[in-house]
């Protein structure tokens, strides 16, 4: 059997869990409130866990061990979408992504519960009660500051505005989008990004925020075809700084 | 982490004398039975004054401590030290929350010691203050600083007051576990390549200093000091912690082939209550 | 040959490193242990995805089984995921007596309103408050009790 079409989808959702993982860590030790710092300290953990999960996966398929996988590619063998790869910047932002990116995660994984590729289907199951805590955590946030004051709702509104373009190419199409859907496999990017819209609908009507109309805006993709912004390098590079001293070597 | 290093600096005992004696008397007593005084315990002030100040150095001390670390998770090396990392400098963070928050039952609001964490008048360890250099920095950190930081905290969860002794207990469970964890990166840079080997003994050239440094000054038993080790809020003077410390981890190191950056340090016999054992320190009468 | 029954009485020796009244049998993270002619198998699955202990408690079964002669297969696997519903009722009261509130059922928690409150573990009050839903680790979330005036954690339901 021909798992290209399992292999890309299972690459582009471990790469997102493993670069937004890392974005999520550079927030320990730093956070507004104990409570953020520890918040996105465990997100990180586990997106960072669910990563090596999925590479496990690949691995199995036949792709290289997780280790090599990730920390020896280069950025244009990177199939993250470029929402995960930008730059922290302030909190709004960082709070904008997790609620524009988990929401959309939680609900792949969910549909990922009724994959054909049982090994995919167990691990959904699982990471699907982790996710639950990062979408209360994004909820939470998002309807207390995006009703709260002036200054909270006009820097989540700006990020926001900023962020969309970056969010709608999540769901860059596959170039296997027919097998995956065929085969039972996953039931497209398309499916994913009608359920995300209703639901990121439904939060943002609680708030002062105003949800731009998404046709009119041109989605940013390439991510999922190796296309990054010039801040995906830098990071891997810092992640591999210490692994290449030596890749021979056991850490 | 690092509940390290008696840094606070005393007040004046002239309180005691106004406070209630048959209160005192009591309060005393009960120390003295072993009991666990509560938050709604009368205690006399100074009492309260000094717990303040520790719970909320060592609540510092944790959350600035998971900086010079926190910096390695974005490049640990592999997946498997990555996420033990990261869940090592998270559980300071939250060591940190527990530690204000037992501070807290004492009247103070957390939101006060932050500000004075960030106006510059509270203390914390200075050992966190230090860079990490190399990966092997952050290494020596989650090994001998947290092994540092057990050994007061083993200590501190036998003392007098309830709640920061309960969370001390959490606090040591973990620390235990983040130990094995350090002790693992360090035996695998022991028995790694030459350049492995030379990160380690660099840094541990580098962090000795600070680490005995980490135990505080040698103690001047003064009024002051008598009155908290009756009061059980200091358990134990620096020295014994500091030589507590030598007599665990120095063999240890050494048993990695380290070379210890103090050619005063061997073993000696030393009599601990009325056994003579074969310890670490300065063989300063030989 | 060993019993299985045997070796999950040895296994009770296997704690939680982080919480060390709890074994890894009561937290429900073994979730078979087969007893094959010579060989014996036993399958574990994490808490939490990223758990880091994982490895640890992989090392410790076999630590202890091969004090007693065995030299098992020790297998990690999300076959049987693990929910906060499978720590025993001995688990759970260990966990209340080392001051950590146990989980709900997790049938309750698809409606997000029992996460507000939590059973205080040292006055069985309900006058307590979420913090926040992330913990010192994965498994715990954080909470305040108004009577103790005092944090507590509480192992989460998933």
């Amino acid at each position: 059997m021909d798992h290209t079409p399992l292999k890309e989808l299972l690459y582009k959702m471990a790469d997102d869990q493993l670069i937004l993982g890392h974005r999520n860590s550079e927030w320990t030790g730093m956070g507004p409130l104990l409570e953020e710092d520890i918040a996105f300290s465990s997100m990180a953990q586990d997106k960072v866990g669910q990563s090596l999960a999925l590479y496990t996966l690949l691995h199995e398929l036949g792709e290289s061990d997780p280790d090599t996988v990730a920390f020896t590619r280069n950025a244009n063998q990177f199939h993250n979408c470029q929402l995960v790869e930008l730059p922290n910047q302030e909190y709004d932002f960082s709070l904008i992504r997790h609620f524009l990116f988990d929401t959309a995660e939680a609900l792949r994984f969910e549909m990922l519960t009724r994959s054909s590729h049982q090994p995919l289907a167990q691990l959904a199951t699982k990471i699907r009660g982790e996710l639950r805590y990062h979408t209360l955590h994004a909820n939470t946030w998002i309807k207390q500051l995006g009703s709260a004051t002036p200054e909270s709702i006009s820097r989540l509104q700006k990020s926001l505005e900023y962020a969309l373009p970056f969010a709608l190419g999540i769901f860059e199409t596959s170039l296997y989008e027919k097998e995956l859907i065929a085969a039972g496999i996953f039931e497209g990017e398309q499916a994913l990004q009608q359920k995300w819209l209703a639901k990121i609908e439904s939060i943002l009507s609680q708030t002062s925020l105003q949800l731009p109309d998404l046709k009119l805006i041109q989605p940013i993709v390439g991510g999922r075809q190796g296309k990054h912004t010039e801040h995906l390098q830098p990071l891997l590079d810092e992640m591999s700084e210490v692994f290449k001293i030596d890749p021979t070597a056991e850490w | 982490m690092y509940g390290g290093g008696n840094t606070f600096e005393g007040i004046k005992t002239d309180s005691i004398a106004t406070e209630d004696p048959t209160k005192l008397a009591e309060f005393e007593a009960r120390i003295e039975r072993g009991e666990k005084i509560e938050p709604a315990d009368w205690m006399p002030q100074l009492y309260r004054k000094q717990l303040i100040r520790m719970i909320e150095q060592h609540a510092h001390s944790e959350i600035i401590g998971a900086l010079p670390e926190g910096t390695w998770i974005t490049r640990a090396p592999g997946f498997k030290r990555k996420m033990s990392l990261m869940a090592k400098v998270q559980d300071e963070v939250g060591h940190g929350q527990l530690l204000y928050s037992a501070a807290e039952t004492l009247g103070k609001p957390r939101e006060q010691m932050i500000e004075d964490l960030i106006n510059g008048k509270s203390k914390y360890s200075n050992i966190v203050n230090y860079p990490t250099f190399t990966w092997a920095d952050c290494c020596f950190i989650s090994w001998l600083v947290d092994a540092g930081a057990i050994v007061n905290q083993l200590a501190n969860a036998k003392g007098s007051y309830g709640p920061y002794c309960r969370a001390l207990d959490r606090i040591c469970a973990e620390e235990s576990f983040h130990l094995k964890y350090g002790h693992h990166c360090v035996i695998y840079l022991a028995s790694g390549t030459p350049k492995q080997r030379q990160m380690f003994q660099e840094a541990l050239n580098r962090w000795w200093p600070p680490m005995m440094h980490f135990f505080g000054p040698s103690d001047k038993i003064s009024a002051h000091t008598e009155v908290l080790m009756r009061w059980k809020v200091k358990m134990g003077t620096n020295d014994e912690m500091r030589n507590q410390f030598l007599d665990m981890y120095v063999p240890k190191i050494w048993e990695l082939g380290f070379t210890i950056p103090d050619p005063k340090l061997k073993r000696v016999k030393r009599q601990v209550s009325g056994n003579t054992l074969n310890l670490i320190g300065k063989n300063l009468s030989a | 040959m060993v019993s299985k029954e045997q070796i999950l009485i040895w296994l009770e020796d296997v704690k939680d490193p982080e919480i060390p009244v709890l074994s890894l049998i009561d937290l429900g993270v073994i979730t078979e242990v087969v007893v094959d002619a010579d060989q014996v198998t036993v399958e574990m699955t994490p808490t939490f995805v990223g758990c880091p202990a994982m490895d640890y408690m992989k090392l410790e079964v076999e630590t202890l089984l091969k004090t007693k002669g065995i030299t098992p297969h020790v297998n990690i696997s999300f076959k049987k995921p693990w929910s906060s519903d499978l720590i025993s009722e001995k688990g759970k009261a260990a966990l209340k007596k080392y001051g950590l509130a146990p989980p709900p059922s997790n049938k309750v928690f698809t409606d997000l309103e029992i996460l507000e409150t939590a059973i205080c573990p040292s006055c069985d009050g309900d006058n307590t408050e979420m913090k926040s839903p992330f913990g010192p680790t994965l498994c715990r979330a954080l909470y305040y009790c108004h009577d103790c005036k005092e944090a507590f954690e509480q192992f989460k339901p998933l």
